[in-house]
């Protein structure tokens, strides 16, 4: 297969920035003239997958700052992208997150009625673009807030709606105080080093994932091509986005992990099997008793030596996020369910020692790419976060993201050492919610093409 | 074998729908109605009925045109399709059928060609009438060909009591648990089979 289009691919996508700081603007267009009007000034400036450059000491130089676009259906709506084209994107894009609730599991504490102000009742309605600015410091994230402002300002009838700050914090944790953002899809065409990517399991190891998975107009696993978004202009080199903003409550997660851990004897080793790996990332299916750094680098584990998730629960949330080779076939079942993961915590860092809140305003934003939020975001979410059949786990969900209501059960399973030595199973109950949804929408990415095509009103069907 | 998969059987009936155009609703509309309104949680009618596993009633209108190159093809009749897969020989399942819900069956089949009522006694006319509806169900496949209903809801319903009790008997001791595991394992082996519908 030929090398994809870097610099007609938005960034970000298929290679993350990873960036310290980020901004998430979202705008109505009042107008399609204001909307072109704003992309056309923003274009030109919307950071691709181009390979940076590195310097003499070997540092990749990036810039201080990185913008790109995305659009909801009703934003492609109010640029009057015409109707026989926007019929053609797929049914959960049209319909937006917020019809999704029940598939997604945003029920009661996250369900769309309690959402924050801004995707809440007829202000949701108003959200047209997403426009997502990394930085390298603080001060370039306030410069770069001060640039767009500049264009957005400039245009009459382009509003903006809010804005989302996040940040990372030291060791890439989040709130409940782990490492994350460690596993991301390798895709062919691509020229970067694998790195902790992971592709998908053949005969001869590991290869990267089609295409076609993640960007719209490539062959993808099934040899398809993912939806039938027209004109292919518009569509090639785009995909589509999920921005989640996820609460998390974190006292009721230190709380949690006390008492249990407590009863279970060990709060640590409780948390490591929640998740699936220790706090500073290290997999519990290479080191089961303890962290150990020199596995960190090492992404390309598989579960087949771990059926019974004696070393990772078959319930462990990266279990539940990526089987990898856990459901058998080796791993083919899983390959069309991936998703990439971009994002970071927002809200200040709540102290380790301290027993934190559950009020404040602080989680992780989710952003995830995918070419069929249907097939991939979406499944992974409905099945595999709320759901636990295709683990032989009945109905029990995730223990950490798992849209659980005080009732939530989850299996630590018995093991039987080589040595002899034998554990009991353990078994979790009553656990209570501990990430909410606060609000969040379905993108579309176009290509710089797709960009250009939007933002000149040159959506050609014929 | 045909209709057959380890201990269970599979059955495919196509009964035709009386046509009458003079009539308004149309007997498929009657049925498409009524089997719109049956209860699809525990209370279907097919929870009486002690050897099912699963089955459905659907209308065939007819046989789809697919455009050029296809052949435009038409049904001689309108049917009614009854798929099913239970436990055992055919016309026990049959026979239970008409002693616990007759007025089901007259109610849906009525309006279905050669069909008499099914009343007290007379069981035999629907096995016969079904089985002269019957086609050979030539790709059967039954998840769990030897588990019988009462094995599966048994199954469901261990599955469902005994991770709570493991988690309630968690920190006792090895012989403690012993002794109440062994005390559950009794109390399921003589619980009752739970009720068809109920899991």
């Amino acid at each position: 297969m030929a090398e994809l289009d870097l610099n007609d691919i938005q960034g970000n996508i298929i290679k993350g920035y990873r960036y310290p700081f980020a901004r998430y603007t979202f705008v109505q267009f009042i107008n399609g003239d204001a909307g072109r009007e704003l992309l056309q000034a923003l274009t030109p400036h919307v950071t691709t997958s181009e390979q940076w450059a590195y310097d003499d000491a070997g540092q990749m130089i990036k810039p201080p700052w990185t913008l790109n676009i995305g659009f909801t259906h009703r934003g492609l709506a109010a640029l009057d992208v015409p109707a026989d084209s926007l019929v053609t994107f797929p049914i959960e894009f049209q319909e937006g997150m917020r019809a999704r609730a029940r598939t997604l599991g945003d029920d009661n504490a996250s369900d769309p009625s309690r959402w924050d102000l801004m995707w809440r009742d007829d202000r949701y309605d108003k959200v047209h673009a997403w426009i997502g600015m990394s930085a390298l410091s603080a001060a370039d994230s306030d410069a770069a807030t001060v640039w767009l402002r500049q264009r957005i300002e400039a245009v009459r009838g382009v509003v903006e709606l809010g804005s989302q700050q996040a940040a990372s914090f030291p060791g890439a944790t989040e709130h409940f105080g782990f490492r994350d953002g460690i596993s991301d899809p390798y895709v062919k065409g691509t020229p970067y080093p694998q790195g902790t990517r992971i592709g998908k399991i053949s005969e001869k190891g590991w290869e990267p994932l089609a295409a076609g998975e993640f960007l719209l107009g490539h062959a993808d696993e099934a040899q398809e091509t993912a939806t039938s978004v027209k004109p292919l202009s518009l569509a090639r080199n785009g995909t589509f986005m999920v921005y989640r903003k996820l609460h998390q409550n974190v006292a009721s997660f230190r709380e949690f992990l006390r008492l249990e851990g407590a009863k279970f004897g060990n709060p640590e080793l409780l948390a490591a099997k929640l998740v699936g790996r220790w706090r500073d990332g290290t997999p519990l299916t290479l080191s089961p008793d303890c962290q150990n750094p020199a596995t960190l680098s090492d992404n390309t584990f598989t579960y087949a030596d771990d059926p019974d998730g004696e070393r990772c629960p078959l319930s462990s949330h990266i279990r539940r996020m990526n089987p990898r080779d856990g459901l058998g076939f080796n791993g083919v079942l899983t390959n069309r369910r991936r998703i990439i993961r971009r994002g970071l915590p927002y809200g200040e860092l709540i102290p380790p020692d301290s027993p934190g809140d559950d009020t404040g305003e602080h989680g992780v934003i989710f952003m995830a790419l995918n070419a069929s939020i249907e097939r991939q975001f979406e499944f992974v979410q409905n099945s595999w976060v709320n759901n636990g059949n295709s683990f032989g786990l009945g109905k029990d969900m995730c223990p950490i993201t798992g849209s659980h209501d005080g009732d939530g059960r989850f299996v630590i399973p018995g093991t039987k050492r080589d040595d002899g030595t034998v554990t009991p199973p353990y078994v979790v109950t009553g656990l209570p919610r501990f990430v909410e949804t606060r609000g969040g929408d379905y993108f579309f990415l176009p290509s710089v093409t797709g960009l250009q095509i939007l933002a000149n009103r040159r959506v050609d069907m014929r | 074998m045909p209709n057959r998969s380890g201990q269970a059987y599979g059955l495919t009936a196509l009964s035709p729908i009386i046509r009458d155009t003079g009539r308004t609703p149309a007997h498929e509309t009657e049925i498409r109605e009524f089997l719109g309104s049956l209860d699809r949680e525990g209370n279907s009618p097919f929870s009486k009925i002690p050897t099912m596993h699963l089955c459905r009633w659907t209308v065939i209108d007819d046989v789809p045109y697919q455009a050029h190159p296809a052949h435009e093809e038409h049904l001689k009749s309108k049917y009614l399709m009854f798929t099913a897969n239970f436990d055992g020989d055919r016309d026990t399942t049959l026979a239970l059928m008409a002693e616990h819900i007759p007025d089901t069956l007259n109610a849906i089949y009525r309006h279905c060609v050669g069909f008499e009522p099914v009343g007290v006694g007379n069981s035999q006319a629907f096995c016969r009438y079904i089985a002269r509806c019957q086609i050979t169900t030539s790709l059967f496949f039954a998840d769990y060909p030897d588990a019988r209903l009462s094995d599966v809801l048994r199954a469901l319903q261990l599955q469902r009591e005994f991770v709570p009790m493991m988690a309630r008997l968690q920190g006792q001791s090895p012989a403690q648990v012993q002794q109440q595991f062994l005390a559950f394992a009794e109390r399921m082996q003589n619980a009752p089979i739970p009720r068809p519908g109920t899991m």
